[in-house]
């Protein structure tokens, strides 16, 4: 899942900031926005969510479901982005053998600043998240709305591969399609610091 | 006689203080092994209460409409049980000391406040992302297809991702 659009540009670096539950309430975190579409709206919706209910960012790391940064650039929150852990029954439909992988389930940049290359920063970052757990983890995934076309792009551009048929998904009716890149092959042996 | 009858009384009494002694003693120990019990059975029912709603946090269980009425059944029993053994340790202690006693009261507290706060866990709306799904074969033969794939192959990590820096949490919250 993701929304911002790109238009690769020199952009400042990033900070990271680990959200904690009751910064859903801040000012800053209530007046972020990242489009009208339905894929946008969703994200926007989950950050702001009063943790009372069972859906939002503040809920999510309350209960350890999975964590959530804030991404800052001098005195603006530019993105948010996340993950966390998933699985599928793997290798045979309906086995009892679970195949484990790291979700990316949000990301996006607040519309004030995208099409400076943010994306790719928090992308970059999440994936250096996962990476660290790769050894159970091989695998990232991520569903992005059949619709957000440009995205899907944006995802194939950065190796990310189709992963399936789209599904439908059971809360809100909407088609996702997932996406899958594998952590594993990357060999740092011979990148030198 | 007198002096005798005064021995012997004596005699009796002290015979009867060490009987009491001895009863007092023996069901201490016996009350002490058992509230040993009663705390470790707490921790557990409690333990599992906290497995299942983790189980229900993170997706990995299904949603049961139950839990809070088995957990507060749990609780309930043990409280039951746990509130005779109460009224044992506050007899017993205005002369003996009781191992354990304070813990076990502390259960007693957490038990009462458990079945009054219970209530069934909120299953959490995830993101389509996140779901647990059933893998077909096609996605099974896919995955088996990337994993044998070439370093650099559409799917593959292509490059080390740069991580950024930390930020300060306290800066956000005065961001205006």
């Amino acid at each position: 899942m993701g929304c911002w659009n790109w238009r690769s540009s020199m952009s400042a670096r990033l900070e990271a900031i680990s959200f904690a539950r009751d910064m859903w309430s801040l000012p800053v975190v209530q007046r972020f926005e990242c489009g009208q579409e339905l894929w946008e709206r969703e994200i926007g919706d989950w950050l702001r969510a009063d943790p009372q209910t069972n859906f939002g960012a503040a809920f999510d790391v309350s209960n350890a479901i999975c964590r959530v940064w804030l991404f800052t650039d001098e005195d603006a929150l530019v993105g948010v982005g996340s993950i966390g852990p998933t699985f599928a029954s793997w290798p045979k439909p309906n086995s009892k053998q679970k195949f484990p992988a790291t979700a990316i389930p949000w990301l996006a940049v607040d519309t004030h600043h995208q099409r400076k290359g943010y994306g790719r920063q928090i992308l970059e970052y999440l994936l250096a998240e996962a990476s660290a757990l790769k050894a159970t983890n091989r695998f990232v995934v991520l569903s992005v709305h059949v619709g957000n076309r440009a995205v899907l792009d944006w995802y194939r551009r950065e190796n990310f591969v189709e992963f399936g048929n789209p599904r439908i998904d059971s809360d809100n009716g909407q088609t996702y399609q997932r996406m899958i890149l594998d952590l594993k092959d990357f060999d740092t042996s011979s990148l030198t610091i | 006689m007198t002096v005798g009858n005064y021995t012997l009384s004596l005699t009796m009494s002290g015979i009867q203080s060490w009987k009491i002694g001895y009863e007092s003693v023996r069901e201490c120990y016996l009350l002490e092994e058992s509230i040993l019990v009663g705390t470790e059975l707490f921790d557990l029912i409690a333990y599992a209460e906290h497995l299942v709603r983790n189980q229900l946090a993170t997706g990995a269980g299904e949603p049961a409409s139950k839990v809070a009425d088995l957990c507060r059944n749990a609780y309930s029993a043990w409280l039951d049980k746990a509130k005779q053994q109460a009224e044992r340790i506050d007899a017993l202690e205005r002369t003996v000391e009781i191992d354990g006693s304070l813990e076990f009261s502390k259960r007693v507290s957490m038990a009462e406040e458990r079945i009054e706060s219970l209530r069934n866990p909120v299953v959490p709306r995830l993101a389509p992302g996140m779901k647990p799904w059933e893998m077909t074969e096609e996605e099974s033969q896919q995955l088996t297809d990337l994993m044998n794939a070439p370093p650099d192959s559409p799917g593959k990590l292509r490059k080390m991702p740069r991580s950024l820096p930390q930020g300060d949490p306290a800066a956000i919250r005065k961001l205006k």
